[in-house]
């Protein structure tokens, strides 16, 4: 698991400074990996299934309210790479925002990844976002 | 397979059967018979509340035909053109639901050949008939003459018409006459068509069958008037008159009738004086709803019925006496045999109207609302039946609204599913805050869940089997009663 998430987060480069590269590795990567699938599952489990099928509306299934939670998600990301680094006492340094926004990118890919999976058990939004 | 096969006769007729049409169309059942096949008699051929029948009869075909046989639901009963109950197509009948007159272009002097009667048979013509009623042109209809309609009348029963009846008449089937007792057209078309159908000596085929099969009657006495005008041939002053001297010959003259409906009512606010013509499209009356109704209540009363003690005679009440119809005014059985169906069919037309171009959900997406709409001709001709100005349901209900007295079960002006039943708003409870009623979204919510469970792979029937579920959904939970 480990190794998938440095693969995944090492896209955009090494962490910088290359010093806090093993708390990296060892442990923020593991976190916000498996922080972000929870969180996009979540959001996806509440749109699709929460709001869109045992809550009963059916008025909030476009493609632009689909499009609120991607958003929502991809800031939430963005923040808890910030809150992740901050607690893991990560060096200040612009790598960490650049990890963040990497974050948000890959939290929206597992909102869509998850919406396609989920969106069949949904009643009123299995057509969304197409 | 038993038809039954309903004579609608003069402009009454004519509107009879679309009330009737209307209330099949909202899915109340016709037991006993697999098949209504209307044959509409009128010699008027432009006459507007005939025309404007067909048109809805037409399109009730053309929608029914693409759904097909069906357990239940919107447009269930099959509505056939006489030359469509049989294979044969070389039967010399046209494919329509009007008796073919070949266009009477004449006078009524001209059609008894007058000028070639001997003196004598010119004096009985002139016993007979006034000289207002030989100069009359028969192009549009009687024009209230009964006397000159039982004469000209007598061609349909030579017609090629009445012999493909005949010939395709099955034992078990049944026939029903609507009439007027009060106009020209129903009043002499009613006797002489049952006096023929059930004559011993007739040399129509199938003579037993039809002597034997069940026959019923709605006989309609006078329920408006007309405004009275100068030089104008029909005086509605005379309608009660008229009504006692038809009663006084049905009495002796009705052979082989099973069941007999008598219906009127008080006229209120005269309708424009139109003898016939275009001109003659009177506002759906509830009398002629009514009138629908005694065809279904025929055809719930079992063979062996219909059969002990006849002929039945039948007359109707309303629960209270009102100028403005609600449900609630309604006798339980008639409440509960159109009530339900009625609102279904409002709750399918409104969100047809409202919410259907625009929704964005799942059962729109899986149907493809979106190109059918615009582009597949079945859709079209859904939307002309619930919304023409002609011929629609909304203008049917309209009709009925406005009429005196009106039929005014719904408020037409509210966009608000919860207030639309007039009297009987849905409650809301006041301790649920997102118990909406009968809201959009409610609506929107059961169109999807049944859009999962309902497996139908044609769209067209998929969305009229989605909106008879939902609409069934909306009454049973939300409206319960009415």
């Amino acid at each position: 698991m480990k190794a998938l998430f440095q693969t995944i987060y090492e896209l955009i480069g090494q962490p910088q400074p290359p010093a806090d590269t093993p708390v990296y590795r060892d442990v923020i990567f593991p976190n916000l990996g498996l922080l972000n699938w929870g969180l996009s599952l979540a959001l996806v489990l509440l749109f699709y299934l929460g709001i869109n099928r045992a809550m009963g509306v059916a008025t909030f299934n476009k493609g632009r309210h689909w499009g609120i939670f991607l958003a929502l998600n991809a800031v939430l990301a963005f923040v808890i790479t910030l809150w992740q680094t901050s607690a893991q006492q990560a060096t200040q340094h612009s790598y960490i925002y650049w990890l963040a926004t990497w974050n948000a990118v890959l939290s929206m890919l597992w909102f869509f990844l998850f919406s396609l999976l989920l969106k069949r058990t949904s009643t009123n939004a299995s057509t969304t976002p197409f | 397979m038993a038809k039954l096969f309903l004579f609608g006769i003069g402009g009454t007729g004519s509107r009879v059967i679309r009330s009737l049409t209307m209330l099949l169309a909202s899915g109340v059942e016709l037991p006993n018979c697999d098949r209504v096949v209307p044959i509409i008699i009128d010699p008027d051929a432009h006459n507007g509340d005939m025309n404007r029948t067909v048109a809805l009869l037409q399109s009730y075909q053309q929608v029914h035909r693409r759904l097909g046989q069906q357990e239940e639901g919107f447009f269930k009963t099959d509505i056939s053109t006489l030359s469509n109950i049989s294979a044969d197509a070389n039967g010399g009948v046209k494919d329509t639901f009007i008796f073919d007159f070949g266009g009477i272009n004449q006078s009524f002097r001209q059609y008894l050949h007058y000028d070639q009667l001997s003196v004598d048979s010119k004096a009985m013509v002139e016993l007979l008939f006034t000289q207002d009623n030989l100069e009359s042109p028969l192009t549009i209809g009687f024009r209230g003459s009964p006397n000159v309609g039982s004469v000209v009348l007598n061609k349909v029963v030579e017609s090629p018409e009445m012999r493909f009846f005949a010939d395709n008449f099955q034992e078990g089937d049944r026939v029903f006459f609507v009439s007027s007792i009060f106009g020209g057209t129903g009043a002499a078309g009613f006797p002489l068509l049952l006096k023929n159908l059930k004559d011993s000596n007739t040399r129509l085929s199938n003579a037993r069958y039809l002597r034997e099969a069940l026959t019923g009657a709605v006989t309609v006495m006078p329920y408006f008037a007309l405004q009275s005008e100068e030089n104008q041939v029909i005086d509605s002053n005379n309608f009660l008159t008229k009504t006692k001297a038809a009663l006084s010959y049905y009495e002796h003259n009705l052979p082989g009738l099973d069941a007999l409906y008598y219906l009127a009512d008080t006229p209120d606010t005269p309708y424009d004086n139109q003898p016939g013509g275009t001109q003659q499209k009177n506002k759906a009356h509830l009398i002629e709803l009514l009138a629908a109704l005694s065809i279904v209540d025929f055809m719930q009363y079992s063979d062996a019925e219909l059969r002990s003690g006849a002929p039945h005679f039948h007359e109707y009440g309303l629960g209270g006496d009102s100028m403005e119809v609600q449900f609630g005014h309604l006798p339980d059985e008639t409440r509960e045999l159109v009530a339900k169906h009625l609102t279904q069919m409002l709750y399918f037309s409104r969100y047809h109207k409202q919410h259907l171009p625009t929704d964005k959900a799942p059962y729109h997406d899986n149907l493809k609302l979106d190109y059918a709409l615009r582009n597949e001709p079945i859709f079209r001709e859904l939307n002309n039946l619930l919304h023409s100005p002609e011929f629609g349901i909304d203008q049917w209900l309209q009709e009925l609204s406005q009429n005196r007295r009106a039929f005014r079960p719904f408020d037409l002006n509210t966009d608000d599913f919860n207030a639309m039943i007039a009297g009987k708003p849905v409650e809301k409870k006041w301790n649920d805050f997102f118990n909406k009623g009968l809201s959009h979204n409610w609506l929107l919510d059961n169109l999807n869940k049944a859009d999962k469970s309902i497996n139908e792979p044609d769209n067209f029937k998929k969305l009229l089997a989605l909106f008879y579920d939902v609409t069934d959904k909306a009454f049973e939970e939300k409206v319960k009663v009415v």
